[in-house]
């Protein structure tokens, strides 16, 4: 049956649902390896526990504001910094990549990662919201950005120059990203 | 394009549990989540940013995120709207850091961001061509028109959600509809 009019015929009869052209569960898999479910990451457990002992009693706590202040600002300058770094960069074609480098600088930066969003999912409750808001969307640029240098990285071919060079953007991204995650750590 | 063969499911396992056993760190269960829902989710992701290789990168953003944010799942919403919602703000975060980066590199060729037809058409299984006709068509709109038409004429979203998903005014969103429909109904002719 139809209505007569061919846009809304077209969308009555579009699928609601389009399978993939290739089956991505293997890519998906390989990523889960380090990204566990947060309540599980080994790493954020830990940095929950330096927490609980800087602040005896509840890990929890609100912190005065300045002091929040500052963690914000250093977290945000860590985004900041990492998507200055890479976002201007353009993503060169190629072929296979060193693997190992690849997943390691990935390990690390998962790693880095989860310690910031412990701290952020600790703190956050003395923060303004839009401070919170703005140091979420913060990070979630810079996993984009690590993202798309890694992307680049499995597209450039092995040994290339431009494999080297985005293996060492990556990795100075993943140090610069621990020493400032370090620093906010230190002031909180 | 015909897709990959899929492993079949285990359609006596309810989702609660798989839910449950995935929060766990179980990938076997959250593998029969992402197969459950990953064309629904992939379909999603195709019309939105009209870019077939794009989207089966967001697709698999989305299950990698969904996975590390399982144990916050609630059940207050259905798996499937969850996921659906992950996926759609997903999206909206990439095109948003697109527009930004494509603001900053002057030299970009523009030309190089627009969905390729045959592309896309390479990433629909369709046998039915007024069917084709319109995800192609879909796809060519601006970034804009795009996804505020897929949100609200495919996806359902009123015309004030997608205005707050988006972050524009409600007359804006409605500009862009009417601008969009009259376009695809050209198209359709």
């Amino acid at each position: 049956m139809t209505t007569g009019d061919p846009l809304r015929d077209a969308l009555a009869a579009l699928r609601r649902g389009v399978p993939p052209r290739r089956d991505l569960w293997p890519d998906i898999r390989a990523q889960l390896a380090a990204r566990q479910p947060r309540h599980r990451a080994a790493a954020p457990a830990q940095f929950a526990q330096t927490f609980a002992e800087k602040a005896p009693g509840t890990a929890r706590r609100k912190l005065p504001t300045r002091r929040a202040l500052w963690a914000t600002a250093s977290l945000a300058a860590a985004a900041a910094a990492v998507v200055l770094v890479l976002g201007t960069q353009r993503t060169p074609a190629g072929g296979d990549t060193d693997t190992l480098v690849r997943d390691s600088l990935a390990d690390s930066y998962a790693a880095v990662r989860a310690d910031i969003q412990v701290v952020l999912d600790n703190q956050c409750e003395g923060l303004a919201a839009s401070a919170c808001n703005e140091l979420q969307a913060g990070l979630q640029e810079l996993d984009r950005s690590i993202a798309e240098l890694r992307q680049a990285l499995v597209q450039a071919e092995d040994g290339s120059s431009a494999s080297q060079w985005l293996a060492t953007r990556l990795r100075r991204a993943v140090c610069q990203t621990r020493g400032l995650a370090g620093q906010a750590i230190r002031i909180l | 394009m015909k897709p990959a063969a899929m492993p079949s499911l285990e359609p006596d396992l309810r989702e609660t549990d798989l839910v449950a056993a995935a929060s766990r760190g179980d990938q076997d269960a959250f593998e029969q989540i992402y197969r459950r829902h990953v064309d629904r989710i992939h379909a999603l992701c195709l019309r939105l940013c009209g870019d077939p290789d794009q989207a089966e990168q967001l697709v698999q953003a989305a299950f990698v995120q969904a996975w590390r944010h399982l144990p916050g799942f609630r059940g207050q919403s259905g798996l499937g709207t969850w996921l659906h919602r992950l996926a759609v703000n997903l999206v909206l975060d990439w095109q948003r850091a697109r527009a930004r980066r494509a603001r900053r590199e002057l030299t970009m060729d523009p030309l190089a961001e627009l969905p390729s037809l045959a592309a896309l058409g390479a990433g629909l299984d369709s046998r039915d061509g007024d069917r084709l006709d319109l995800e192609r068509a879909v796809a060519a709109l601006p970034d804009g028109a795009r996804v505020i038409f897929v949100l609200h004429e495919v996806e359902g979203y009123s015309v004030r959600e997608v205005s707050r998903l988006l972050r524009v005014a409600e007359g804006t969103v409605k500009t862009q509809l009417f601008r969009a429909r009259r376009r695809l109904r050209e198209v359709l002719r």
